[in-house]
């Protein structure tokens, strides 16, 4: 649905119109010619019906004729397969049951079928460790897999959030200030963090290289070094891939947490890996597979709370803003409030915040056709496009994705090829920050009587004849940039092909390749004409630099390699898998940014139109490439089906480690016990499944950048004598290594009460060793520091998870399921590196030079957790003078801050946080509700500080706490400081708060309609639904913060409408 | 079947070698050199990236921004900025509205305790040494890539780059070492020359200054093998061109001169300022430039001088120091004036005095280092480093101090004649000789930052030398050594 792109009408626009429809009309001749192919003569019509055991009907059953479609089962277990030929012989399987084939014998055309469950419910679902697969009995590593189908329910939007709120391991790093701005990429960790957030691992970059960074699969890691590592059908790829990702086109995702599980990817998977699967054509039929989802979102401001017109004012005159010593100053500033009362009287009370947010309505539409001749030749074609509108105005971001699939089965060979082309665009409002819509203050006018929106917004003192000017000075509307023309967009075209071959050179060997290119062109503009806000200091008289145009463009790509074989053997009780295989990466990215200025109105609004560069801007390139080679040897041995014995080791090669140190060897050891096998364990009906595992191994971490080469860095701004020169850049540690992370890990998992409630639950310790961290040297030696593998971090925590199926009537398609999980990880350092406790004694100087600690700033020490809040202990405030009063180290009070008193107060980390989820079904109602939650956390109230404290409210607006609960009075007994207090307030204790909450994250309601609906059948639809969701409902919580301050959060609404034909 | 599953087999083992062994044999694939930056490994594999890498000292020798030092290091810090307040060559150092007050200020009183003198003070010591690290690779890499130079360019850079190893020390030597005749064995500086992440131990200063003269000595064994036939001015050929203004052979000899005397060894220092004087390469200027106009004027003698740093700061850090926005800037007054110019009066026709000096208000500010935009491209960005004056006065100095006054007077009157002053009278004692020479430098050298350590060569009493007003404190001489430098020992 490539029609929603809004593309500007000129020559440009159309042709990239005529780009896209060639490409589409290339994948469908593809697609059609391989449906070409498959034309079959028809024979006989097959109908009959399976049942389980117990003679329970069995839906969802797969039934396969060779080369023919393959269907599934209706719910009442009744199936249908057309041209049959007589002696066909037919498939049945189902996940937990043996599969069964039964030959059509002439005449018996209507069959019934009894599936047995397999011995192991287990045994037959397979971990996808991305390199290579295993069944879950003869794993010994933590992992969790959530089916595509949950996650839509979760949040038919967007995959990242999903996934977080169903997996307890994984933290969304919540921004704070960016809210739910849909173009700001989610940042993630698994399993606490491991590093130390120095500055040195991420790369500088601008506002406008942003989109850029975001698509290279290099400096994605660098900019979060503590990112899992994501792999997309087998290869690594970046997280704004899978955020972009049509989550209809998923199958499931993998999270893969421990050594065991992840030892095979070597140097890059001491942050977990999460590997995501799409979905593979069905084959059969040609199948047609539509859903349209209309989403609404809705600013979330119920957390802001500030003064309107009257409060302010009366706020304000307390404070002393309309006082003077000077009686003549004394006088002007009475005008003043007279003049701003007598607005208030009138009824003026501007909501501001009401200005810039807007609802969202967005549309997702994902159209998806498959089919093939039988189980042999299968192909998919699908076409994704989702708009999500953002709640500030003008701010949304457009996704396209076409992906192609075809894929051939042969009975040794198997060949599939993944094309996939996406097109990404997003808006960044021009309205600017929300946050200065909150501070403005409600008593001045939005408009002029004519209804024109105000750039200033009070007349000057020389208009109205005051004696002076306005307190806090004139101040401009920064709406009045939205009324200009202004543009702030990026966007990329992506290309991504991946080819595998699967060869089985017996039924126990196979071989396969796989080759991947992915390729992305990111770009970026931002236009603000002269008139816009940003230039109002600048001065009218350098013309020349008023009115700015940046463009930023960018390549990047990856081309992957994979060669790797599986061997699965069974001799008696024995039972060996084995894999090995090697994988290779070269990673490209370049970028090329520009800056032009002088622009005098916005007519002038092109590259080429405005006046040329600055004195201060020229234009910037970067280039990156990187190679990464690794293999792998992992190997399972079972004996008897009850222990298992794994063993994985891996050699990683890196082109960021340092030339002395090229390769690096990794490796895990693991073992599982399933203890319900043992001829001890009686069949009982408590404990059906018991299973434990234990695991070490050792993983490294390359999300660093290349210290290790010894470059020169020329000038190229001064000469000498006509001649350029150039100087060492830093020293290079040719002996610099990966991070290790040595990690322990133990678990269990029970089925209880006949598989009603199931338990997970797993323990882990990881020690990170080699941190990568500046180390001081001696300044004659000419440089100040070098990057060395000093620091190490130690990350404990465990995650528990019981599922329970309540009500489970397939009959009557009643079904009620509980599940409750809660997890925790916290960090703790255990050794630095000189420099960083540098930059704690940074932070513990007195408020030199005007600055102030009015934010919680981070300090590294040994032994304490890597969130440690650390601020003065505070004594409340004094009832008598309304100061606020401290208690220093050795326990005297005093009224003085000093930086030296700070302690460890509290931990931002959780000592418990997860979710639980609720999904009912009854009949053809399905309703699904998903609460997380956090507990046992602290945080420090910024807002609180912000807005209250060390506000100032002649200028901004602020929280009507400034008016009610600040002390006033000798006797007040109160949490603020004066309102006449005009000290700045430092970290203190009084504002570190428990951050506990429970937020309702998910509520979704579906009806499935009946196939036996006269409309149904008359569409010829299979399997229509329409769902309703939303997201983020309600936030219950103990810390009363502004959430979103530059960018509000929303709640959303989904509609949704799928079906197949 | 056997037969087939057989060869899959083996083709399956070498696959599976090749997936075990292949890594080990991937170490140059994985070599990926940084593209956005110049390796060092590719730098070094042509004459230009020498080149390019000695030019890169000389270039922060102007602004040393990467070591904090943003605003100029041989283009103010080291001459007309904190070195010459320390030297009393202006009068209002101490006054609260010159520009850098909060700097210049503490400088003034040698108050080195000051955090504002005591960050300075390290970024000039960070800016020294980083020069001296990018020196020593220059050094350590030269040799094994002989085969990359043409002409006598591997004599040039190899030369240069051990000659300004020597220099960059010399002058910590005269910043952080104890003066000279009292330094005896105590550690004073690391003379470092080996390109690393290790701290090189601390040198005695007369250690310091033997590992000095063996640099000079061995630079100026290479650069006289290159062509110093003439000192060439503009050529096609950059890195031969404006000989000046690279430490060039005669260079050398002329700092070889100022080693050996602040050593103590009157006779070698006297034998290298007779061989840069006998050169002939750097005659006096014989007339007067007072009278020429701004875009005329050739206020540092260009033709005097043996080695000027090319620095296109100077002109903004002259602005800043002596023409100032706001505040006043550092300016000599009457008196101050008067003192080391007129004094005796008959002195007052000084050449310098009228050429060097401006009045833009009711205040005298030095105007040497003004050079005007209009001005010929080789004389604008100098900063005299060494001049050949110098070099008449260190021939003086030595012959006073072997009794010989005629001819010390011989050479301090031949420089006499080139300011537009008369002959002073051979008849003199050897103090006599000594304190005519504290005049000529406090007037040759103002603003470049010669004269501070002038007095502390020669262990002066300062307030008497200079007519600084305060009692000089003890230990004004010597900078202490950074305290992040101290952990390290």
């Amino acid at each position: 649905m490539y029609t929603g792109f809004r593309y500007i009408i000129n020559k440009e626009g159309i042709a990239l119109k005529m780009g896209w429809a060639c490409i589409l009309c290339m994948v469908f001749i593809t697609t059609l010619f391989s449906i070409q192919v498959l034309a079959q003569p028809a024979v006989h019509v097959v109908t009959g019906k399976v049942v389980d055991e117990s003679g329970k009907p069995m839906p969802n059953v797969t039934v396969s004729c060779k080369n023919l479609s393959t269907v599934i089962t209706k719910a009442n277990g009744s199936f249908e397969i057309k041209n049959v030929p007589d002696g066909a012989i037919m498939r049945f399987t189902h996940v937990g049951f043996q599969s069964i084939e039964v030959k059509v014998a002439a005449g018996n055309y209507d069959m019934s079928v009894v599936m047995k469950e397999a011995a192991s419910t287990l045994g037959d679902v397979v971990v996808n460790v991305g390199l290579y697969k295993r069944p879950v009995s003869t794993f010994t590593g933590a992992s969790s897999t959530i089916s595509g189908a949950d996650l839509r329910t979760i949040n038919p939007n967007n995959v990242i959030l999903a996934l977080v709120a169903s997996e307890p391991a994984l933290r969304l790093v919540e921004n704070n200030e960016l809210g739910s701005d849909p173009n700001s990429l989610p940042v993630i960790q698994l399993r606490g963090q491991n590093n130390l957030p120095t500055g040195l691992s991420g790369q500088q970059t601008g506002e406008a290289n942003k989109a850029i960074y975001e698509g290279d699969v290099m400096s994605t890691y660098l900019s979060n070094p503590n990112q899992p590592l994501l792999i997309l059908d087998g290869f690594p790829t970046t997280l704004q891939r899978i955020n972009d990702m049509d989550i209809n086109l998923i199958e499931r995702i993998t999270v893969l947490k421990d050594a065991a599980a992840t030892a095979a990817y070597g140097s890059r998977a001491a942050n977990g890996v999460i590997v995501v699967e799409t979905k593979q054509p069905a084959g059969g039929q040609l199948r047609v597979n539509y859903s349209i989802n209309f989403n609404t979102a809705i600013a979330d401001l119920t957390s802001y709370d500030i003064m309107n017109a009257s409060e302010l004012l009366e706020a304000q005159r307390i404070k002393g803003v309309y006082t003077s010593e000077s009686n003549y100053n004394h006088i002007g500033l009475s005008q003043w409030y007279d003049y701003r009362y007598r607005n208030v009287l009138a009824g003026v009370n501007t909501d501001w915040m009401a200005q810039p947010v807007r609802n969202g309505f967005g549309t997702q539409h994902s159209l998806s056709v498959s089919g093939g001749n039988g189980a042999a030749l299968r192909f998919s074609l699908a076409v994704g496009y989702n708009n999500t509108v953002g709640v500030m105005k003008e701010s949304n971001r457009e996704n396209l994705n076409v992906t192609n699939l075809i894929s051939y089965a042969g009975r040794k060979l198997k060949i599939s090829n993944n094309l996939s082309i996406s097109r990404s665009r997003s808006n960044n409002t021009s309205w600017g920050s929300f946050g200065s819509y909150v501070n403005q203050f409600p008593f001045y006018k939005l408009t002029d009587s004519l209804g024109n929106i105000l750039k200033i917004l009070e007349p000057s003192a020389a208009d109205l004849g005051f004696l002076v000017g306005a307190p806090g000075g004139i101040q401009a509307n920064i709406m009045y940039n939205s009324t200009l023309n202004v543009t702030d967009e990026s966007g990329y075209h992506g290309f991504s092909n991946n080819f595998l071959l699967d060869y089985s050179i017996s039924k126990s060997f196979h071989v396969r390749g796989a080759i991947g290119y992915s390729m992305q062109l990111p770009s970026s503009k931002q236009y603000f004409p002269a008139d816009h806000s940003s230039f109002v200091s600048s001065g009218s008289s350098t013309v020349n630099n008023v009115g700015s145009y940046s463009m930023t463009e960018g390549q990047n790509s990856a081309l992957n390699g994979q060669i790797s074989m599986d061997f699965n053997h069974q001799i008696g009780n024995h039972a060996f898998n084995a894999s090995v295989g090697l994988t290779a990466q070269q990673t490209k990215s370049s970028s090329i940014s520009r800056k032009v200025t002088g622009s005098p109105d916005d007519f002038v609004n092109d590259l080429g139109m405005l006046n040329g560069y600055n004195l201060s801007t020229r234009p910037n390139s970067a280039y990156s490439e990187t190679r990464n080679v690794s293999n792998f040897l992992s190997a399972t041995y079972t004996y008897l089906r009850r222990y298992t014995l794994e063993g994985t080791v891996n050699q990683s090669g890196s082109s960021q480690f340092g030339s002395n140190n090229r390769t690096a060897p990794f490796w895990a050891f693991g073992g599982a016990w399933q203890a319900d096998k043992e001829k001890w364990f009686k069949p009982n009906k408590y404990i059906s499944n018991l299973r434990f595992f234990a695991n070490v191994g050792l993983t490294g971490n390359q999300n660093f950048g290349p210290y290790t080469y010894s470059v020169y860095q020329y000038n190229t701004t001064d000469d000498y004598r006509l001649q350029l020169g150039t100087m060492v850049n830093g020293y290079a540690n040719p002996n610099l290594k990966w991070q290790q992370t040595k990690k322990y890990s133990v678990g269990a998992g029970m089925s209880l009460f006949k598989a009603v409630v199931n338990v997970r639950a797993s323990l882990f310790l990881d020690k990170t060793n080699n941190l990568i961290l500046p180390l001081s040297v001696a300044p004659s030696t000419g440089f100040s520091s070098y990057s060395d593998n000093l620091g190490s971090t130690e990350s404990k925590g465990y995650e528990v998870s019981i599922g329970a199926n309540i009500i489970r009537n397939t009959t009557n398609n009643i079904s009620w399921t509980v599940s409750f999980n809660a997890g925790h990880a916290e960090t703790v350092i255990k050794s630095l590196s000189p420099a960083i406790e540098a930059i704690n004694e940074i932070f513990n100087q007195p408020g030199t030079d005007g600055k102030n600690q009015t934010r919680a700033l981070p300090r590294y020490q040994v032994g304490q957790s890597m969130s440690t809040l650390w601020a003065v202990r505070s004594l409340g405030i004094d009832p008598a003078n309304g100061m606020e009063m401290f208690q220093k180290l050795d326990g005297s009070k005093t009224y003085i801050w000093d930086p030296n008193d700070k302690v460890p107060l509290a931990d931002a980390t959780a000592t418990l946080r997860g979710s639980f989820t609720n999904n009912f079904v009854y009949k053809q109602f399905t309703l699904n509700v998903v609460f997380s939650y956090q507990y046992g956390a602290y945080g420090y109230n910024q807002t609180l500080v912000d807005k209250v404290e060390n506000v100032n409210i002649a200028i901004n607006n602020a929280s009507r706490r400034v008016l009610n609960d600040r002390w006033k009075q000798p006797g007040d007994m109160v949490k603020f400081k004066a309102l006449t207090d005009g000290s700045i307030t430092n970290t203190t204790s009084r504002f570190v708060q428990k951050n506990d909450f429970l937020d309702a994250s998910s509520i979704s309601f579906a009806y499935n309609f009946p196939r036996n609906l006269a409309w149904v059948r008359k569409l010829r639809l299979s399997t229509p639904r329409i769902a309703i969701t939303q997201a983020n409902v309600f936030r219950l919580g103990t810390m009363k913060n502004e959430r979103g301050t530059s960018y509000p959060f929303a709640r959303t609404f989904s509609f949704g409408l799928s079906t197949n034909f | 079947m056997p037969f087939g599953s057989r060869i899959i087999n083996k083709i399956a083992v070498v696959l599976a070698l090749l997936a075990i062994a292949g890594i080990s044999g991937c170490s140059k694939w994985l070599d990926v050199p940084p593209r956005d930056k110049v390796p060092e490994s590719e730098l070094f594999t042509t004459e230009q990236g020498f080149i390019d890498a000695l030019n890169g000292v000389y270039l922060n020798m102007d602004k040393a921004s990467s070591s904090g030092l943003s605003d100029g290091f041989y283009s103010n810090a080291m001459t007309l900025g904190l070195v010459s307040v320390l030297g009393y060559d202006y009068d209002v150092a101490g006054s609260s509205s010159v520009p850098n007050a909060n700097l210049y200020n503490p400088a003034y009183v040698y108050e080195y305790t000051n955090p504002t003198l005591q960050s300075e003070i390290l970024d000039i010591w960070k800016a020294f040494y980083v020069n001296i690290s990018n020196l020593n690779n220059i050094i350590k890499q030269v040799d094994d890539r002989r085969n990359v130079f043409f002409e006598d360019n591997f004599e040039r850079v190899k030369g240069e780059a051990i000659a300004l190893r020597a220099f960059h020390h010399f002058d910590v030597i005269r910043l952080w070492g104890l003066p000279p005749g009292t330094a005896g064995a105590t550690p004073g500086i690391p003379y470092v020359t080996n390109f690393g992440i290790l701290a090189t131990p601390l040198s005695s200063v007369n250690e310091a200054l033997e590992f000095c003269l063996t640099d000079l000595r061995i630079a100026s064994a290479l650069l006289a093998k290159t062509d110093t036939s003439t000192l060439v001015s503009g050529n096609s050929n950059l890195f031969k061109a404006y000989t000046q203004n690279h430490l060039n052979h005669w260079a050398v000899k002329g700092l070889m001169a100022r080693v050996f005397l602040y050593q103590g060894k009157t006779d070698s220092a006297a034998y290298y300022a007779a061989q840069v004087i006998g050169s002939g390469k750097f005659p006096l200027i014989t007339r007067d430039v007072a009278s020429s106009a701004n875009s005329m004027r050739d206020r540092t003698y260009y033709q005097e001088l043996l080695f000027a740093l090319y620095a296109k700061t100077l002109r903004t850090n002259v602005q800043v120091i002596f023409t100032p926005g706001t505040g006043i800037p550092l300016y000599l007054t009457n008196a101050g004036l008067n003192r080391v110019y007129a004094t005796p009066a008959a002195d007052a026709a000084d050449w310098r005095l009228a050429s060097w000096f401006d009045r833009p208000g009711n205040y005298t500010v030095p105007s040497k280092l003004f050079q005007d935009a209009n001005l010929k491209y080789e004389w604008q960005n100098v900063v005299p480093l060494i001049r050949v004056s110098e070099m008449y006065y260190i021939a003086a100095e030595c012959a006073g101090r072997i009794g010989d006054v005629v001819n010390g007077v011989g050479y301090l009157n031949q420089v006499r004649r080139a300011r537009g002053l008369g002959p002073i009278s051979t008849n003199i004692t050897t103090d006599s000789l000594g304190n005519a020479l504290t005049r000529e430098y406090k007037k040759e050298f103002i603003t470049e930052g010669q004269t501070f350590f002038y007095y502390k060569r020669l262990g002066l009493d300062f307030k008497a030398a200079s007519g600084y007003p305060l009692a000089s404190p003890p230990g004004m001489y010597t900078f202490p050594l950074p305290d992040i430098e101290k952990e390290y020992r």
